[in-house]
């Protein structure tokens, strides 16, 4: 067994998962490779789901793996055959974690997170919003990476909000987790991005939870200039919603009002701020630029 | 059993619905259908003020210290929103 850390977890894994970083104690996940015996309803699609509940999700993704993952901590995989290391890989800590994060009722946001004194920034969006662009520009002016693409948020007793570190890699260019679930042409493209743009970050990781300074929702529009707004009361709760990560897994696992509860927690104790930006240029330097003056920093 | 609301007609928060509140706004949740819900203004005093049972009329009459209308207007409008309310399955409605 391998033994990791990420997302505030500790993780027991048959798999070899060389980008999460090695930690030992009490596994709160164990993932083993196993058959997994169900009747997967053949439905055209490259996903099949045969069993969701909130204690035990099974489904698989055509040509990669079947998972079953139970009560946010017994996870066994069966990866179909000859598939590759590094796109099984994806599988786990992008479908699996997505499952155990809801078992387990955290709050995943679909953002990367950068660090500066202490306190991070979620730039969270859709895929294509250009987030992995903007992380890139705060890494490059000093910034540390918290998390790339899964920011799960956790309070304390003190009503502080914190970020858990993930792993120190990134993706450049494409949200490869979102794509990797809707069919089989990307994930072709995911196997050859996954080999370029794939980009170790080690050097610049911190490996600590922070606390949540501001959430920034990135998207594009068709004006000239990035433009930078601050969210308030009822537009903050939608723009988190709408950013939590794997949504649909709420009403999935019927569990609406407890992500609601948590969402508007969330809502009532961090800045968020709506970034829109051109579709066309570099401006990722503006971007930075805008937040650091809004937040003063 | 359908019943017009009235302005004699009783509300009051359906228990148990989840709500937040921030910056004077109301978001709910009505857990039955999975629907949001956002208040804002009046209409979120209007939430504030119903956390206990009250009529339409003793709705209406503080409303009428707090905010600049008329009587007649008021009682429109609160009836009205106390119907949406009451539609979107958000409030119990007695009497």
């Amino acid at each position: 067994m391998y033994k990791y850390k990420a997302f505030g977890l500790t993780i027991n894994s048959q798999f070899l998962l060389p980008e999460l970083i090695e930690a030992d104690g009490a596994a709160d996940v164990e993932i083993v490779s196993g058959e997994i015996e169900a009747d997967f309803m053949e439905n055209g699609s490259s996903i099949s789901i045969c069993c969701l509940s909130k204690s035990k999700i099974i489904y698989k993704i055509a040509d990669i793996a079947a998972c079953s993952v139970e009560a946010g901590r017994k996870v066994t995989i069966s990866p179909a055959p000859g598939i590759k290391d590094s796109t099984l890989r994806v599988f786990i800590l992008t479908s699996v974690f997505g499952c155990i994060f809801f078992q387990r009722m955290m709050l995943p946001i679909h953002g990367s997170a950068v660090v500066k004194n202490d306190k991070c920034i979620v730039i969270a969006g859709d895929s294509g919003a250009g987030k992995s662009t903007l992380t890139t520009e705060f890494l490059n002016n000093g910034y540390k990476l918290l998390t790339d693409d899964i920011a799960v948020i956790e309070f304390d007793n003190k009503d502080r909000v914190h970020v858990q570190p993930a792993f120190p890699q990134r993706k450049l260019r494409t949200d490869t987790a979102e794509k990797f679930c809707i069919d089989k042409d990307t994930l072709e493209q995911l196997e050859i991005e996954d080999q370029k743009y794939l980009v170790n970050s080690e050097h610049v990781f911190v490996n600590s939870p922070t606390e949540l300074e501001a959430v920034i929702e990135l998207s594009v529009s068709d004006t000239l200039i990035p433009d930078l707004k601050k969210l308030s009361g009822m537009e903050r709760f939608c723009a988190l919603m709408n950013n939590v990560y794997r949504g649909s897994f709420i009403n999935i696992i019927n569990s609406q009002e407890h992500y609601f509860k948590k969402v508007g927690k969330l809502a009532a104790l961090v800045q968020v701020f709506k970034l829109t930006r051109p579709s066309n240029g570099f401006t990722s330097n503006q971007q930075m630029k805008l937040i650091c003056k809004e937040l003063d920093i | 059993m359908y019943r017009n609301i009235t302005k004699e007609t009783v509300i009051g928060r359906k228990t148990n619905l989840p709500f937040v509140e921030m910056d004077g706004e109301v978001g709910m949740l009505n857990v039955d259908n999975g629907k949001y819900y956002s208040l804002e203004n009046v209409a979120a005093r209007i939430w504030e003020l119903i956390a206990t049972e009250k009529s339409i009329n003793d709705i209406v009459s503080i409303l009428l210290e707090e905010y600049e209308i008329d009587k007649d207007n008021c009682f429109t409008q609160v009836i009205s929103f106390a119907e949406s309310l009451k539609n979107e399955g958000l409030i119990d409605v007695k009497g």
